[in-house]
């Protein structure tokens, strides 16, 4: 198949690019890259741009499909796309959301400073992982039984505050207060939901973590106060996803469609981006588990949560306040959202894989507090490199069907970080400059920050393309790695 | 024969075998060393056995389809499935028994067994081979 290079990419505006539809005579919609030039280059050294050109293809796509700076290579969809197709009848592709559903990023913000912690931060690193199952194989505490698995997922992150393991105002700072209606838990197969049943508060492994940061720059203090953020906090940062019931979910999913698809005359360029209709009898299946996995991720990252207050609580007391929500974001999903294309409102089927929502202000589902300032994005660096809080601004809505980046992106295989990292020396050299890290010398070798592109760049481009703005960073100081 | 290969976010491996049923020997083994790497090598005994029947369209599929079910077992059983034994082997039926040790903990998750660039087909030496890419 024709490989990208560089000629057939043209510059749209400062930091857009396009690939027309004219590269391929299957695609249905130009290709459309947010990068700055530096980043551009950088995404051409992998496959990224041809499996973005694939995803063009798909029946019922809207406008472009899209990939953020963070972008690298994944199988079917470029991990860092978005895809919009129309509604009903549009392609619904498992693969356009990933094996890990709602795979996604919460912060907790804390009353105490960074002066308040750093002579008790190695004390609550370990605490943190021994309250928060890390690795595969290792179950939580929690063992669900058949009839609560059922109610876990119709009814995601409310089902945790049901059960003691959260508040009401949770809820509110949750995307889709951590519940999506359509779920569905009988669409879930019963090796899926056997998958889930003991993996309710536990991080799982890969780029996966817990992180507690603090503030170093505040960009928009208006924002940031909204959104209780200032220079100086700890916070803490809840990397994890739908664990094996998302991916079994997946695998199921996908292997149907494979054999569906020549039911309705589809044809991919990649058996991953196997899809059907959204209004088909699969793709209604489907998007009912998916919801059904997204639940079970939302009530994953509220338990963890709860986890997360216990081990603060030890350390610092009651009277230090627990962890406050700012927000959970979810970048492996596909939502129903309506868009302006052509000047015209369209329902569309949203695909996010590796990419954020990014709502900008007056978005009525955002908690009342933050509907002026527009929903809060969070981007996580690698384990030795900044985070960021962005707000989503209206452009979103414009150019990238409200989506940003959803972290650093990938820029070296984990073979290539495993060969060129020496676990033992870079845990030593990050503890030097006050970074604990707890996981095992495999986990810190791929994850390292040399492993990932560099997030000043990422940010700087959808900063600068303004589909999100820069309200506050955040410093590492104890990672727990999955 | 495994061995891996370049890719960014992912593992990405180059399997082969002198028959179909070594291919799928080799794939199945080079997913366990992923899981846990030289897990199935000191092994003096076995904890668990369990059955896989796997249909398929076509080959590649096959094999995707069936180490995707060993994986699922190999995360709900905590095992690592370190020998198989094939009762039946066709270019789209699989029938086999599968013999496992317990692991509490596997050095990496693997989320899915992906279709992307997997192509069983026969090489220029006679020998049946694909790639395959695992989401880690």
């Amino acid at each position: 198949m024709k490989k990208v290079e560089k000629k057939d990419i043209l510059k749209i505006e400062d930091f857009l690019w396009e690939i027309p539809k004219s590269f391929r005579n299957n695609m249905h919609v130009p290709a459309w890259i947010l990068a700055s030039e530096i980043l551009l280059d950088d995404i051409m050294e992998d496959r990224s741009l041809n499996q973005l050109v694939n995803v063009a293809c798909l029946p019922g796509i809207k406008k472009a499909s899209l990939v953020m700076p963070d972008v690298h290579e994944g199988y079917g969809f470029p991990i860092g796309g978005v895809a919009a197709t129309s509604h009903p009848t549009g392609a619904i592709s498992p693969g356009g959301i990933g094996y890990d559903i709602n795979c996604g990023v919460r912060l907790l913000s804390s009353q105490l400073q960074i002066e308040d912690v750093k002579d008790q931060l190695e004390d609550l690193v370990h605490e943190l992982n021994k309250e928060i199952p890390t690795g595969l194989g290792k179950g939580g505490t929690i063992r669900l039984s058949q009839e609560e698995m059922e109610n876990v997922l119709a009814i995601g992150a409310e089902w945790a505050v049901e059960h003691g393991y959260g508040t009401l105002e949770d809820l509110e700072y949750i995307e889709s207060k951590g519940k999506l209606a359509d779920a569905s838990p009988k669409a879930v197969s019963a090796m899926a939901k056997n998958r889930g049943h003991d993996q309710l508060g536990t991080i799982g492994s890969g780029n996966h973590f817990v992180e507690v940061s603090y503030i170093t720059e505040i960009f928009d203090d208006s924002i940031a106060k909204t959104y209780g953020l200032r220079k100086g906090q700890v916070t803490v940062m809840i990397h994890t996803g739908s664990r094996g019931l998302g991916h079994q979910v997946a695998t199921d999913y996908i292997r149907l469609m494979m054999t569906a698809m020549a039911k309705y005359d589809v044809k991919m360029p990649d058996r991953e981006l196997a899809c059907v209709p959204f209004d088909s009898p699969e793709g209604q299946n489907y998007f009912k588990a998916m919801c059904a996995a997204a639940n079970y991720a939302w009530c994953n990252r509220q338990l963890i949560t709860w986890e997360a207050r216990n081990a603060w609580a030890r350390i610092f007391g009651k009277e230090n306040g627990a962890l406050k929500l700012v927000y959970d974001v979810a970048h492996n999903i596909a939502k129903i959202e309506t868009h302006s294309i052509n000047n015209e409102l369209q329902k569309v089927i949203v695909h996010r894989k590796g990419a954020t929502r990014a709502f900008g202000p007056g978005f009525n589902e955002l908690p009342k507090k933050y509907i002026d300032a527009g929903q809060p994005v969070i981007i996580p660096g690698s384990m030795g490199t900044f985070s960021y809080v962005l707000a989503g601004t209206s452009k979103s809505h414009e150019l990238t069907f409200g989506s940003c980046c959803h972290g650093a992106g990938r820029n070296l295989s984990r073979t290539a970080a495993k060969k060129v990292v020496n676990a033992p020396v870079l845990k030593k050299q990050l503890q030097e400059i006050g970074i604990l890290v707890e996981g095992s010398y495999r986990g810190i070798a791929e994850e390292a920050p040399i492993a990932y592109k560099d997030i000043e760049l990422v940010v700087d481009t959808v900063s600068a393309s303004g589909i999100a703005k820069k309200v506050a960073k955040l410093r590492p100081l104890g990672v727990i790695k999955g | 024969m495994s061995h891996l290969l370049k890719h960014t976010a992912d593992v990405e491996i180059e399997v082969s075998g002198r028959t179909l049923r070594e291919l799928f020997t080799n794939s199945l083994d080079a997913m366990c060393d992923i899981l846990k790497e030289g897990g199935c090598k000191t092994i003096s005994h076995y904890d668990c056995s369990m059955q896989v029947v796997v249909s398929a369209d076509d080959c590649t599929s096959l094999l995707i389809d069936f180490l995707s079910e060993v994986l699922s077992l190999s995360n709900i059983q905590k095992s690592l499935f370190c020998s198989v034994y094939f009762s039946e082997l066709t270019e789209n039926k699989v029938e086999a028994q599968l013999y496992g040790i317990w692991f509490d903990q596997f050095d990496r998750e693997i989320k899915g067994v992906t279709y992307h660039e997997a192509r069983v087909k026969k090489n220029d030496q006679n020998n049946w081979e694909t790639h395959i890419i695992f989401d880690i």
